[in-house]
């Protein structure tokens, strides 16, 4: 652009100034419709809408060349708004003209109308969709707007869409990489979300990462060099390493409702290895190693824990069902590990008679043992019998091929003389007198048996007679499939034997958890029994199955013993109407847990009658092949109680 | 009542007594210089930080001030955030240094657990993104880190 050029071709600029106003001075006869009456008005306004172009048309004389160049030498000068004015005239002729466009926008940039200027970089884009030109005004007029992210969107559509090949193309090329790298930037400073580890103080670290999972924190080691030294260097973290695989259980159950062992993890945990864990171990002395169902550990990797002396800090130690460690290598470990407290060796194969016995004597404070389903026989409590070992609280023992003679049993009893927790539910005794002795056990409050293969009435009551006089605060009894249990159990347990001089009733004010499931001589005249001897510290009691026992029994038992219930279970009853949920809804007022499952004549309306009593504080109801509840009302009680699994509803195809 | 907060940028802010005494350091402050209408200097929280913090205490001036107690029950040892305080907390490290300075137990424990829950159930690689970490491992050591780990991983 040269000004003697323009000088010379163009009319002087003054005179362009003084017709300027002429585009848009009123045509002659737009007076005459403003002088129309208001009914003619609308088809006036129409009749104008066409003339004005008309009106443009007519009066611009100059050519549309001479009018750029008029606003091209206004531009160099700086004057923008003649050559806005300019533009717009030769726009008005030419309206597709994408220089002109370009040139126009450019001045209203310069004039800070940049909302104008983008519209008319929008119209460039319209009408030459490939061409790069409005692509590249555009994003100049967001970025001088600080829309960052839309110019740099629009950069990256324009690469996309524009044909190939000018130098436009390659600016453009250019500016989409440009702008993309400064919006990654931009979007790094903006979430100002940065690496804990650089900002945050030791405690506070301790706090977020002290609320994660062992496994999580371990996932943590592998984010970054400092995450990894930072969080190795707290010993806190590490001391205890848990890498048991746990089958997620289906609802959270209330602590206290709970007085079973957790379930034992059977899940294949076969990614778990020596290396793993002497790779944790590094990090601080471990207290608890858990390392349940894994499968690789093997005896190298006991020894090994005792050559990097991390074995004798070790209070809790779980290695269920292992089969890879053998007798010999167990033998020798406890040598190693004189604070072992906890010790679960559930199922672990190669645990014998001689291992047992080595742990027991060489680790004087253990407190737990679990050598259920290990390959032990009776002997491996009998030797060294007269020396008792008081501090053990909790002992799980049996095995279904070996039967546990009276002896035996007795001598476990002198051996462990303050057990509070006895779980006998895997052991085979020779005959259900042989756990008579179990009533020397003074301190015992949590007894679990299962499945005495007996019918001996007459044994089972002398037994359970000589518990009930020799132990005195049992708080939980499970006793399912026992064919022994009988009527007079029941009033055993909660009226006693009227012993001379004694007010004391059964187990009538200790007893919290009753499980008697399965008993096929239990009858609804024990259940009707509790209505005058009831058990007012039942949490949870467990009835599931008994053949001879009605609705009338159960209703009678919820109403006598309702009123501290907190789990009740009376599944698989075809007669069970909606009345046990009526009774449970009116005696039972702290009930979180019910299970009525395969009860046949239960309804949805007895479902519907317990959530709306209870309400949220009903953690899992239980209406499993329940014919005659219909999904309309689980849906109902999922939604009333916020959340779908605190109803569990299935049919199990060979049920009828 | 209103008392005078002063950020570390010398900017006033006016706050109710009641609110400001969410904070346990001002209300021990307070107690100190009893009735006094001086400002009180809070020289480690920028203005933009303090506007943030104000505004949680605004919003959280009627619940009763928390009495710590250690719960056994799994079921309340949730990692449950109020939908409000998940909205306010974008998570910004800022506030929770704040908190920690101030002494704001209920606003702490939201912003760290605001991270955790950031860190929880996610792959390494989401981590890092959700962080701004570089992987500053090599690709021998992250694969030997891999193996190691692979226990981690379906659980």
């Amino acid at each position: 652009m040269n000004n003697n050029n323009s000088g010379n071709k163009a009319p002087s600029a003054h005179a362009l100034r003084q017709q300027r106003t002429l585009p848009y001075a009123r045509p002659a006869n737009a007076s005459n419709i403003a002088r129309q009456s208001p009914l003619l008005q609308s088809a006036g306004s129409q009749s104008r809408q066409v003339l004005v172009p008309q009106a443009n048309m007519q009066v611009e004389t100059i050519p549309v060349n001479d009018l750029v160049q008029l606003a091209r030498s206004a531009f160099s000068q700086k004057d923008f708004v003649l050559a806005l004015q300019f533009l717009t005239r030769a726009l008005a002729v030419a309206p597709k003209d994408i220089n002109l466009l370009d040139s126009r926008a450019a001045s209203y940039e310069k004039l800070g109308q940049l909302d104008k200027a983008l519209d008319d970089a929008k119209a460039m884009i319209r009408t030459f969709p490939q061409n790069p030109k409005g692509y590249l005004r555009a994003g100049k007029t967001l970025r001088l707007q600080q829309n960052i992210r839309a110019a740099t969107k629009l950069y990256v559509a324009g690469v996309e869409r524009c044909t190939k090949g000018s130098k436009d193309f390659e600016t453009l090329e250019r500016m989409a990489a440009e702008m993309t790298a400064k919006l990654e930037e931009l979007i790094k400073r903006e979430t100002r979300v940065l690496d804990p580890m650089d900002r945050l103080p030791f405690e506070l670290i301790m706090a977020i990462f002290g609320s994660l999972t062992f496994t999580e924190r371990v996932r943590c080691l592998t984010i970054s060099k400092k995450w990894m030294t930072y969080l190795g260097s707290v010993r806190h973290f590490w001391f205890s390493i848990d890498l048991a695989k746990r089958v997620p259980t289906a609802a959270q159950l209330p602590a206290h409702a709970m007085f079973l062992p957790t379930q034992p993890d059977q899940e294949a945990n076969n990614k778990v290895t020596n290396k793993t864990v002497l790779q944790l171990v590094k990090y601080a002395p471990p207290r608890a190693l858990w390392l349940g169902c894994a499968q690789q550990i093997t005896s190298g990797l006991l020894s090994q824990l005792g050559r990097v002396k991390r074995a004798a800090s070790l209070e809790t130690f779980s290695l269920r069902t292992n089969s890879k460690i053998y007798e010999q290598e167990f033998s020798q470990f406890w040598s190693l590990t004189p604070r072992l407290r906890v010790l679960d060796l559930h199922g672990c194969f190669g645990m014998m008679d001689g291992a047992v016995v080595s742990v027991i004597e060489r680790c004087p404070n253990l407190e737990e043992l679990d050598i259920s389903e290990c390959r032990i026989t009776e002997a491996c409590v009998m030797k060294n019998s007269t020396v008792p070992l008081p501090k053990m609280k909790k002992l799980t023992i049996g095995r279904w091929e070996t039967a546990f003679s009276k002896e035996g049993i007795d001598a476990m009893v002198v051996r462990f003389p303050n057990l509070v927790t006895l779980d006998i539910r895997t052991m085979r005794p020779k005959g259900i007198e042989a756990l008579e002795g179990l009533s020397k056990l003074t301190q015992l409050k949590h007894l679990y048996t299962d499945s005495i293969e007996t019918s001996n009435n007459e044994a089972t009551i002398w037994v359970v007679q000589r518990w009930v006089e020799g132990i005195p605060h049992l708080e939980s009894l499970q006793m399912p499939a026992c064919k022994g249990v009988s009527d007079e159990t029941i009033q055993l347990i909660a009226a006693g034997q009227g012993e001379p001089g004694s007010d004391r009733r059964g187990w009538s004010s200790s007893l919290r958890m009753l499980d008697l499931s399965s008993s096929p001589y239990l009858t609804c005249q024990s259940l009707s029994f509790l209505t005058t001897h009831p058990l007012p510290q039942l949490h949870t009691l467990i009835l599931n199955k008994c053949g001879r026992v009605f609705e009338q029994g159960l209703c009678q038992a919820i109403s006598s013993c309702g009123s501290e219930l907190v789990r009740l279970e009376c599944a698989g009853y075809m007669s069970v109407t909606d009345k046990v949920f009526h009774a449970i809804r009116d005696h039972c007022p702290k009930i979180e847990m019910v299970n009525l499952s395969s009860c046949g004549k239960v309804t949805g309306l007895g479902l519907k009658a317990l959530v709306i009593a209870r309400g949220r504080g009903l953690e899992r109801v239980c209406v499993d092949n329940c014919s005659v509840v219909y999904s309309d009302a689980v849906e109902w009680a999922r939604s009333f109680l916020g959340d779908p699994s605190r109803v569990s509803y299935h049919f199990n195809r060979t049920h009828r | 009542m209103t008392v005078i907060l002063v950020s570390s940028d010398n900017q006033d802010f006016k706050v109710d007594k009641e609110v400001a005494e969410r904070s346990i350091l001002i209300k021990n402050m307070l107690e100190d210089v009893g009735e006094s209408d001086s400002p009180i200097p809070l020289p480690n929280v920028t203005a933009a930080v303090l506007t943030k913090v104000i505004e949680y205490c605004e919003h959280h001036r009627n619940d009763p001030v928390q009495v710590p107690e250690e719960t056994d029950d799994p079921r309340k040892r949730s990692n449950d955030i109020e939908e409000w305080d998940m909205k306010f907390m974008q998570v910004d490290h800022e506030i929770i240094l704040a908190a920690n300075y101030l002494d704001i137990k209920p606003l702490l424990d939201v912003g760290c657990k605001t991270v955790a829950n950031i860190i929880k159930g996610k792959t390494p690689e989401e981590i890092r993104k959700a962080f701004n970490i570089v992987n500053d491992f090599t690709p021998e050591e992250e694969a030997q880190i891999k193996k190691e780990n692979e226990w981690a991983e379906d659980r």
